[in-house]
């Protein structure tokens, strides 16, 4: 099958405004009557309100209103699973950040300035900010209901019987940071609540969720809120719950009138969604061939003050506890714990990246341990379409670690790793490291997976194609339009996107877990599909004759020997009375056995990664240089070569950074890594050339055999680059990130020395 | 209250502001012009980075008393007779563009290096834009983006021999 559009080079459709500076991101815009608005955020992390003072504010000259709790028309609480988020503080402040109440003013400096004066009386409570400490029973607890949030154990097999068995068991403990989303647009945007209607300009993942939420805070009617929210300046999860609309809509609410709010970096550091810390403990059995037995496997996750979606995330942990591996028998267990520290929610690989650091992490030592090759070890361990995975369901759809596994051997940077791994310099060693992940792509098992897409024919011949799923940057529009204009046969010129508005495009789910290109792009095939049906039926009613003599063709139908343009077929449809604007839906389809009670558990459709990386170690300071990494993701059909390329490289590089100096630190609740100074995130000048070898392990469910990628990208890198240390100097790194001090604390633990190569 | 002329996009302006006003707040909100973005406000990101005489800066570190006198460019006047820039080109072909909320700092700090080296290696791009921060990309389609509007720029400057 030959392609016109799938496969073949296309420009981002979004990148000409982008480069001009002429792209409106949400925090871009502004009306000339337009009010700002400036939230008042804890500054402790755990502590009962006695009093908020606000009449100093509302006499301030220029302020329009003040809003706290008791100004939420509907209810004070948000969250993607449930409301335990108030939207302005009441009775209790979990964390340091939270927000407390809203000034709106007529200048931004004057509602800065306003904020200074809220007077907050509180009673401070020790701040819980140890989550092995917050899950005792008598520790202090965060919400009244106890500090966990959710606990998951589940069993699979014999692991007694495979730990008798086995001829050696690993048991090592883990610890991973918090990692921090670092997109570059702050939070913010404009709420309008003119003439009992809102309208919500803000970036999102999900305009239609966010609306469900206003929904619920201000007491309207869905047909009455607008949510807007694309552009987007980088989310990675981060953006998937609510940021500040909740606050800018109540804001808005009482002032009648128009309020912009941009948060700054501090405000987003502290307060924005950040990457689960979790505390791993596993024990692996293994026969002496090498052959995974049993996996017993705790996690222990931080979700911070409030819910977020760490049940889900923590349940993701649990799916993926063995990684890309066959693993019979095991016993898993995850928990989600409340504590002051900040709050902790959905990052791309959503608790994947944490399970599989440690499980690469077992892995590196099995092989060393047995005295295998680490690359052997995984494959013949890892995981083939029919295998069982370890929830105990099958795995139906394509499963593509095995390939990119293979494809390992002919990377130069193994192939040749002996010679990669020379240096002249005698201060520094340097290792290759190799993992592999895999992610299940959609929500899961019992959570409604649908997605929605339209198609409609202008007047001037072109289509819009509207879908609710924003752009986060990882260039799915695009592919949209690719799909779009292959099935339609049609320029990919002849397609405009409308995305993200509830006012005209419908709910296509969230741009989350790795599922647009797959599930949304599926739905473009479908309305594609009625399109054209439809199209025919009326051009063969108007020319009386057979639809079996009508045809597709590149810019209109062909009618026998006749030709109409679209620009004919839409002004046919006009005269008819008849619209042609169809809608495709899809819906994920989902695992054979249910787990009981878990949500979103288990996937049936997986991508699968696997990473090289040439590490290099100094080993007088312990720093740690990334110089090269090979990837080989297998994502199906490639869609768009250069924009797998560019998830790839952009993937593997937060990864990376996860590996060596991404932390958020917290101290008594605070996070004192509040801007770019202190959170570290990989310059032009850290980052590895990076090679990216696709394989295309075909998927028939998916839109032109194609499967999602954005998020596995980014789990084996960290694990490689930590191989890539142990390669290197020996030295086992079980606390991210392998910063300076861990890896010479490493080093003095466990080194070997490392040889030089003269 | 200060009046301050600058030159801006190759136009003559004159406002009124105050001279501790911050440059990045003064171009966005009482000019308009939102394709200089905010990241962090400390320097720290290259966000808001704008071309002053021919240095590629952070606007949210300079004021506007600094500002009296000078050339600025922002992204919107990079574009010549509404046509792209060698850079603004190359981003698009390279697919260096992704959210493309650092992509207006990260084409000027690139035009800003072009102009002063015509022809640099991978080094010298990547030391140019290490002041501005990509969550996105991994930097690996915005550096090939810069080595390609380096042989746009060569051919045009050829052409017009």
């Amino acid at each position: 099958m030959t392609y016109k559009w799938i496969g073949k080079k296309v420009n981002r459709i979004d990148a000409p405004g982008k480069v001009s500076g002429e792209a409106k991101y949400m925090t871009d815009i502004s009306f000339p009557d337009m009010y700002w608005g400036k939230i008042v955020r804890a500054e402790v992390a755990h502590a009962r309100i006695i009093e908020i003072d606000v009449s100093a504010v509302e006499a301030y000259p220029g302020v329009r209103c003040v809003v706290t709790a008791k100004d939420v028309p509907g209810v004070n609480g948000y969250g993607m699973a449930i409301y335990d988020q108030p939207v302005f503080a009441q009775e209790k402040i979990r964390f340091y950040g939270e927000p407390i109440a809203g000034i709106v003013a007529e200048t931004k400096a004057i509602a800065e300035e306003a904020a200074k004066q809220i007077r907050v009386t509180y009673e401070e409570l020790p701040v819980v900010h140890d989550m092995l400490q917050a899950m005792k029973d008598d520790a202090v607890p965060v919400h009244e209901e106890g500090n966990v949030l959710f606990h998951r154990h589940f069993v699979n097999g014999d692991v007694a019987a495979s730990f008798e068995e086995a001829d050696l068991i690993v048991e090592e403990e883990y610890q991973t940071s918090t990692q921090t989303p670092s997109y570059l647009e702050l939070e913010g945007g404009v709420g309008i609540y003119e003439n009992g209607q809102l309208t919500m300009y803000c970036a999102s993942q999900h305009p239609d969720m966010d609306r469900k939420q206003l929904c619920d805070i201000l007491a309207l009617p869905k047909e009455k809120i607008r949510v807007v929210g694309y552009p987007v300046g980088g989310a990675f999860g981060g953006k998937v719950d609510l940021t500040v609309q909740a606050q800018i809509g109540v804001m808005a609410y009482k002032a009648r009138g128009k309020v912009k709010v941009i948060n700054s970096r501090e405000e987003s550091f502290s307060s924005c969604w950040k990457r689960h810390a979790m505390h791993i403990r596993m024990k692996t059995a293994v026969r002496k061939d090498g052959t995974l037995l049993a996996n017993q496997v705790t996690f222990i996750a931080d979700t911070g003050a409030y819910a977020g979606l760490g049940e889900p995330v923590v349940n993701l942990s649990l799916e993926h506890a063995c990684g890309a591996y066959r693993v019979p028998n095991v016993i898993l267990d995850a928990y989600a714990i409340y504590t002051n520290n900040s709050i902790s929610s959905a990052m791309r690989g959503f608790g994947v990246p944490q399970a599989n650091f440690a499980m690469e992490s077992q892995m590196e030592l099995i092989a060393r341990k047995l005295d295998m090759d680490p690359l052997d070890l995984r494959l013949l361990n890892g995981i083939k379409t029919g295998d069982k995975a370890i929830l105990g369901h099958t795995l139906r759809l394509a499963m593509g670690t095995i390939d990119t596994l293979e494809k390992i051997t002919e990377v130069p940077l193994w192939a040749d790793k002996e010679q990669f791994k020379c240096t002249d310099n005698k201060w520094k060693r340097r290792g290759v490291g190799i993992a592999t992940s895999i992610q299940g792509a959609g929500l899961g098992r019992g959570l409604k997976d649908d997605a929605q897409a339209d198609i409609r024919l202008l007047e001037d011949g072109r289509f819009n194609l509207c879908v609710g799923t924003p752009d986060l940057g990882q260039g799915n529009l695009t592919a949209f339009v690719q799909i779009a204009a292959e099935q339609l046969g049609c320029d990919v010129a002849c397609l405009n996107v409308l995305c993200a508005d509830t006012q005209c495009t419908p709910d296509s789910g969230a741009t989350v877990a790795s599922r647009t290109v797959y599930g949304v792009g599926n739905a473009i095939v479908s309305a594609v599909d009625t399109f054209k049906g439809r199209a025919i039926e009326l051009a063969a009613e108007v020319c009386q004759t057979d639809s079996d003599r009508i045809h597709i063709g590149p810019a209109g139908l062909i009618v026998g020997d006749k030709s109409y343009s679209y620009c004919e077929i839409a002004d046919m449809a006009t005269k008819q009375g008849i619209s042609l604007d169809s809608r495709g839906t899809f819906s994920f389809p989902e695992a054979d056995i249910e787990i009981e009670g878990a949500i979103g558990l288990p996937h049936l459709l997986y991508s699968a990664v696997s990473h090289v990386a040439l590490v290099e170690v100094d080993v007088l300071t312990g720093e740690v240089d990334v110089l090269e990494v090979a990837c080989i993701p297998d994502t199906g059909r490639v869609i768009n070569l250069q924009g797998l390329e560019a998830q790839v490289e952009g993937g593997t590089v937060m990864g990376m950074g996860y590996a060596t100096m991404e932390n958020t630190i917290l101290k008594d609740g605070k996070v004192i890594t509040d801007n770019f100074n202190t959170y570290l995130i990989p310059t032009a000048l850290d980052c590895p050339k990076i090679d990216t070898y696709p394989v295309e392990v075909l998927e028939k469910s998916g839109p032109f055999e194609a499967k999602g990628i954005g998020e596995c990208v980014g789990n084996s890198i960290t694990s490689a680059v930590i191989n890539g240390i142990y390669d290197a100097v020996g030295a086992r790194i079980t606390s991210l990130p392998a910063d300076m001090e861990r890896v010479l604390e490493a080093m003095e633990k466990d080194s070997e020395g490392g040889e030089s190569c003269e | 209250m200060a009046k301050i002329g600058f030159q801006l996009n190759g136009e003559e302006i004159s406002l009124d502001c105050e001279v501790d006003e911050i440059l990045l707040d003064v171009l966005r909100e009482k000019l308009g012009l939102t394709g200089v973005k905010e990241g962090c406000g400390q320097g720290e990101c290259g966000a808001c980075t704008v071309i002053m005489d021919g240095v590629a800066v952070n606007s949210c570190l300079v004021l506007m008393n600094q500002v009296a006198g000078c050339e600025v460019t922002t992204i919107e006047g990079v574009k010549q007779n509404g046509k792209e820039s060698a850079v603004q080109k190359a981003f698009v072909e390279e697919g260096a563009v992704q959210c493309g909320y650092c992509t207006p700092g990260m084409v000027l700090s690139a035009e800003a290096l072009l102009d002063k080296n015509p022809n640099p290696d991978e080094k010298e791009i990547r030391t140019a834009i290490a002041g501005n921060l990509c969550r996105c990309t991994g930097y690996s389609k915005i550096v090939a983006g810069i080595q390609k509007a380096v042989q746009i720029r060569q051919k045009e400057r050829n052409d017009d021999i």
